[in-house]
């Protein structure tokens, strides 16, 4: 007997809507790697990004009937993640989270070396404290353009704001984080960030 | 930014570690961690996806729940023209909106009244996690409405009388 093929997102999304509980478990199934990934990059690693992760789905059941299918399923997903986690940065303020090395440690699956390693641990350490220093907007623009690689149409839609105004988010978070770095090193405890 | 596509990751790439010997710029050593953060591989464990899986299925079936047993919306304070029942069912409700009527709409089998026993008791299927969301909201606006109705008639019995009074008066 022949495994059924997968089904199409859009008659997964079909079935969700008529009730089907399975239909929305394969969707969970499916994307649920990718947004955590996003999430993580957006608000940095921790207990935070399952919370986030399960808001993201959970306002993806509700706003399932509501989805047209003008768009494919991964934009309206991403979409939904990108508020979200705007607004999850916004509730947390702009402090730095310590962040565990362990949960900074899970990001690097590569490092040929320890040196490597501890190295890459401070890099992503000291990013992820300077993007908590940011406003939310900027630090959602910035991930989305510098680190996701998205065009910036493609950001200003998951945003919701014109491409103008993702462009000028972008090139005010880098020139606050380059501020931040500076002020940093001028007190000398740049290894620290 | 000139090219929207290039990202920071892309620039720490093209620059290379031909910039390694030399002190790094600002903007290098901000690429150099962009692309840091572009290479981190999160991964979502099996435990956590179990986990949060497991809540969210949760979640969407008691909304689930919640959508397919909605409170009705009040009835119109207008009592409908009696009419005779029909197989349990009022006939005006049958084209409203009540639960009634929604049976009614149903694809129900036929059963012959002869072998239901007279104490059958109505066979909703309800989940078992259900929360019991009754309306008690008609009953109460009724309750209203005989309130108002006492006061009405109370009103007018007192001006009746307050006109018979005068007019015995005036009689008199």
């Amino acid at each position: 007997m022949r495994p059924s093929p997968p089904s199409s997102d859009d008659q997964l999304v079909a079935d969700v809507v008529s009730g089907d509980g399975g239909a929305f478990a394969e969707l969970y199934a499916r994307y649920a790697e990718r947004v955590f990934v996003r999430v993580t990059r957006m608000i940095g690693p921790g207990p935070d990004c399952e919370d986030v992760l399960q808001q993201v789905f959970a306002a993806l059941f509700r706003a399932l009937p509501r989805f047209r299918g003008d768009a494919q399923l991964s934009t309206f997903l991403h979409k939904i993640t990108t508020n979200i986690a705007t607004d999850h940065l916004r509730a947390r303020g702009r402090r730095s989270v310590d962040h565990d090395p362990t949960a900074l440690d899970a990001l690097i699956d590569d490092a040929p070396t320890p040196d490597d390693r501890a190295r890459r641990r401070a890099e992503l350490r000291q990013i992820f404290h300077l993007l908590d220093l940011i406003k939310p907007d900027k630090r959602i623009a910035f991930v989305l353009v510098a680190v996701e690689g998205l065009s910036l149409a493609e950001a200003a839609e998951q945003i919701g704001e014109s491409a103008e105004t993702v462009k000028q988010r972008v090139l005010r978070a880098r020139r606050d984080l380059i501020a931040l770095m500076d002020d940093a090193e001028r007190h000398g405890n740049r290894g620290a960030i | 930014m000139s090219d929207e596509r290039t990202t920071g990751a892309d620039e720490a790439a093209r620059r290379g570690g031909a910039s390694r010997a030399e002190p790094l710029s600002r903007d290098e050593r901000l690429d150099r961690l962009v692309t840091a953060l572009a290479e981190a591989r999160p991964v979502l464990d099996d435990l956590t996806r179990a986990r949060v899986g497991a809540k969210l299925a949760a979640t969407t079936r008691k909304w689930a729940v919640g959508s397919a047993v909605r409170v009705e919306p009040d009835p119109p304070v207008v009592p409908a023209p009696a009419t005779e029942p029909v197989d349990g069912l009022v006939a005006s409700d049958a084209g409203g909106r009540s639960p009634r009527a929604a049976s009614a709409r149903a694809d129900l089998p036929d059963v012959d009244p002869q072998q239901v026993p007279a104490n059958a008791a109505p066979r909703l299927q309800v989940p078992a996690d259900a929360a019991p969301r009754l309306a008690v909201r008609p009953k109460r606006r009724a309750h209203k409405l005989r309130g108002r109705t006492w006061w009405l008639s109370f009103a007018i019995v007192l001006v009746l009388a307050g006109t018979v009074a005068a007019a015995l008066a005036l009689w008199a």
